[in-house]
């Protein structure tokens, strides 16, 4: 369990730091950065003190702690799954936009 | 009259000659819009009398419609026709089709291949999958938007003016045939269906919109895109 734990930290640590280099390098937004930055230091919080989840599930009445991290997990996996379609529909929208104007101009340059 | 027919394509270079040479015969002007093809498709069209706008990459035939619908625009012509590159409509119904629009009886017209026809009577070429997967198409688009239509499917397809101005397609796949229908209902234009005859060949059988290749996947992708569009702008 301890390796588990410190194999984890680690893991967390690695990605705080990559999301640092982000921000620092201007490719996130502050808004994204701080609830990644956040999101990752519950995850690391409840792996050192995984207790503390119990305090939640007394709290929002679900029988245990780690069953609150599998609600919270799935119910964000959803979200993401969600905003990334959305997001891909709108990339699609705008790629197709800039091949039909290529294509409208190129004729009215021949023309 | 100025009518301008506008045909999207991809890999077509087979057939795509023939369609143009018949659809030049109906019409002052032929647009084929070449979606990112491998093949020749946009020089034989291009030789064969047709305008060619030539998308850099393979867009789906909504983006491909919306394109040439707004190329068409460029040529204000008073009817615009748009019809399958895979030989699957035939030139001579353009006359049939645009006639609602010369009486002013509407504003965008489709070209039925089930209109009248039941399941039993309808014509031997339309395979029997087909007609159900347009049965079902049909049912969700008067769900969607309330239109009452025996072939929403059709390629075959024409415009007045009116609702070459008011129509703004956003779709960038097969569910631009259903898109045009909440076009016509939100921009409260007046539709016709008029009978024609789908030629299905073993070639128009074999390309990705056929029934042969449309599967339960590509109807649960299409109404899934509907569903997106019908939320997201």
């Amino acid at each position: 369990m301890i390796l588990f734990k410190i194999l984890f930290l680690l893991f967390v640590l690695i990605i705080l730091i990559r999301l640092g280099k982000r921000l620092r390098e201007k490719q996130i937004r502050i808004t994204n950065f701080l609830i990644w930055f956040f999101f990752w230091l519950m995850a690391g919080t409840i792996v050192i003190y995984p207790e503390s989840t119990n305090y939640l599930a007394r709290l929002l009445g679900v029988g245990r702690g780690v069953d609150v991290i599998v609600y919270f997990s799935l119910a964000a996996i959803f979200y993401f799954i969600f905003y990334f379609t959305v997001r891909l529909h709108i990339m699609d929208n705008r790629i197709a936009k800039i091949v039909r104007n290529i294509s409208l101009k190129e004729k009215e340059n021949e023309d | 009259m100025n009518i301008i027919v506008v045909i999207p394509a991809y890999n077509e270079e087979k057939v795509i000659g023939d369609i143009v040479r018949d659809a030049v015969k109906e019409s002052s002007l032929v647009i084929v819009v070449d979606d990112g093809s491998t093949d020749k498709t946009g020089e034989i069209a291009q030789k064969a009398g047709a305008k060619i706008y030539r998308h850099t990459i393979n867009l789906g035939l909504g983006a491909t419609l919306a394109t040439g619908l707004m190329a068409a625009r460029r040529y204000n012509p008073e009817i615009v026709v748009t019809m399958d590159a895979d030989g699957q409509h035939r030139a001579q119904d353009i006359p049939l089709l645009i006639k609602p629009l010369r009486d002013l009886r509407a504003d965008f017209v489709v070209g039925s291949r089930f209109l009248g026809k039941s399941f039993k009577k309808r014509d031997e070429s339309v395979p029997a999958i087909r007609w159900f997967y347009n049965s079902f198409a049909n049912l969700l688009i008067y769900v969607l938007f309330r239109i009452k239509t025996t072939d929403s499917q059709s390629g075959l397809r024409a415009l007045n003016a009116k609702a070459l101005e008011k129509i703004n397609i956003q779709s960038r796949e097969m569910e631009v045939s259903s898109e045009f229908f909440k076009e016509v209902k939100n921009n409260h234009l007046r539709l016709k269906e008029v009978s024609i005859k789908g030629i299905y060949t073993k070639y128009s059988l074999s390309k990705p919109d056929s029934s042969k290749t449309q599967n339960l996947s590509t109807g649960i992708k299409t109404f899934f895109n509907l569903f997106l569009h019908k939320f997201i702008k």
